[in-house]
């Protein structure tokens, strides 16, 4: 026990005793130990994404007395999320999410700093949020702020947790961490737009972003307490058969060599979506609504609105008033993201695309008749 | 001889190169993927230098996005 002394003579200076108390489950670990604690507690980590993985990640990381927390999210809490999303309930809809997650949060755990950034993180800020913390975690939901990330982090020699999720298969890794490999060293290039599924469109079983967002708390735990972590390897996880494979990827240090961060790579998460329920209550109000979907389709059915097709936008865009409050509608949603996409880079001053389209409002003018 | 692609077992020439072997199964100019021989990572400047063993297990990672 005497060796014990000096650490915990410093660990008295720097943790009260009721902290000492709470986390003595983890000082008890040979592996964790004060000075592991005391570790953890001079830590800092930002969670990009307060999702279905962020929701658990935090939770974890604030347990475990991670002391300075920072969360990162534009979004506002949408009924669809609560499917998943821990942090949130009926009451929390609407809300934004950095938000509701921080006065959650600070109610679990009041030792512990947390900073709420209501903002998606974009090549405009990222640098900036991200050098104000030791590790990130990547719990985004698309390419782009994926590649930002490592960008990002590349840049500014910062290592991150890496987790993704489809339908009823998760993946986790540790990017960037004491010359290690990074995200581009494992998928060198984004995806052809359209290739792989996005913007949450295919479904995911809720349990699943929980187990991988624990899974990267687990990593950024040890990272901080200097244990093994999947450094180097790809942990790939399968809820159906809870099969589990570990496959090991290289540095390749071209990789390294980033000077800056690209504008271009905006995805559909850029364009802000408003729900049907929103647009029921703009309606009647001096909007902009503009159709997207061919003739044939906005014959059948249509809530009025510019018809528009995106199939030959271009012809249509110079009739559009560019000053006006836009919200541009599809049948799922798919299509008027791409057209919303389109007016903004136009130069059109405030859009918004219906998320899950006429879809979506027909379902809800079902239930409020 | 025989490989393992995505646990399906395929006939193909002896020796053959993993470039081969993703031409000739449509993945050579996909994004978004890493290809794991024997859960080994071989990145594409390696495929041609890469020669495959009857019953080696040749497994497509596909990118996620999801959170």
């Amino acid at each position: 026990m005497a060796n014990l002394l000096p650490n915990f003579t410093k660990i008295i200076h720097l943790f009260t005793p009721k902290e000492l108390h709470r986390y003595s489950r983890h000082i008890l670990l040979a592996e964790v130990g004060n000075e592991g604690q005391a570790s953890l507690k001079n830590a800092s980590v930002l969670v990009v994404g307060a999702g279905g993985l962020g929701c658990p990640a935090l939770q974890y990381l604030v347990a475990a007395g991670v002391g300075k927390i920072g969360i990162c999210d534009g979004d506002a809490v949408d009924e669809t999320n609560l499917q998943r999303q821990v942090l949130y309930g009926t009451q929390g809809v609407g809300k934004l999410k950095v938000e509701v997650a921080k006065q959650k949060l600070s109610l679990q755990n009041e030792f512990i700093q947390l900073t709420a950034y209501p903002t998606p993180l974009n090549a405009n800020n990222a640098l900036e949020i991200i050098s104000n913390y030791d590790i990130i975690v990547d719990c985004t939901d698309n390419f782009s702020s994926r590649y930002l990330i490592n960008d990002a982090c590349v840049m500014q020699s910062k290592p991150f947790v890496y987790g993704a999720i489809y339908k009823f298969s998760g993946q986790v890794s540790v990017l960037n961490f004491q010359g290690g490999p990074t995200y581009r060293c494992l998928f060198p290039a984004m995806p052809d737009e359209g290739e792989i599924p996005n913007c949450s469109e295919i479904g995911v079983l809720g349990v699943l972003p929980g187990l991988i967002g624990t899974m990267q708390a687990n990593e950024v735990l040890k990272m901080i307490l200097g244990l093994e972590t999947l450094s180097g390897k790809l942990l790939s996880i399968d809820a159906l058969s809870m099969q589990q494979d570990i496959f090991s990827f290289e540095l390749n240090p071209e990789n390294l060599k980033i000077d800056s961060l690209k504008l271009e790579e905006v995805s559909c998460e850029i364009v802000s979506e408003i729900t049907a329920e929103e647009l029921l209550r703009l309606i009647d109000t001096d909007i902009q609504l503009i159709d997207v979907r061919e003739q044939v389709e906005y014959d059948s059915y249509n809530i009025g609105g510019v018809l528009a097709p995106l199939s030959n936008f271009e012809a249509y865009i110079t009739k559009l008033d560019e000053n006006k409050k836009t919200i541009v509608v599809c049948q799922s949603g798919k299509r008027s993201l791409k057209a919303a996409e389109i007016l903004l880079e136009r130069g059109f001053k405030d859009v918004t695309s219906l998320k899950g389209g006429l879809i979506s409002w027909k379902a809800i003018k079902v239930v409020s008749e | 001889m025989q490989i393992h692609l995505n646990s399906e077992p395929k006939k193909v020439e002896d020796s053959s190169t993993l470039e081969q072997i993703m031409q000739q199964f449509g993945f050579a100019n996909k994004k978004g993927i890493a290809i794991a021989l024997n859960e080994v990572v071989i990145p594409q400047k390696k495929w041609a230098e890469t020669i495959l063993n009857e019953n080696d297990k040749l497994l497509i990672i596909t990118a996620f996005q999801g959170g």
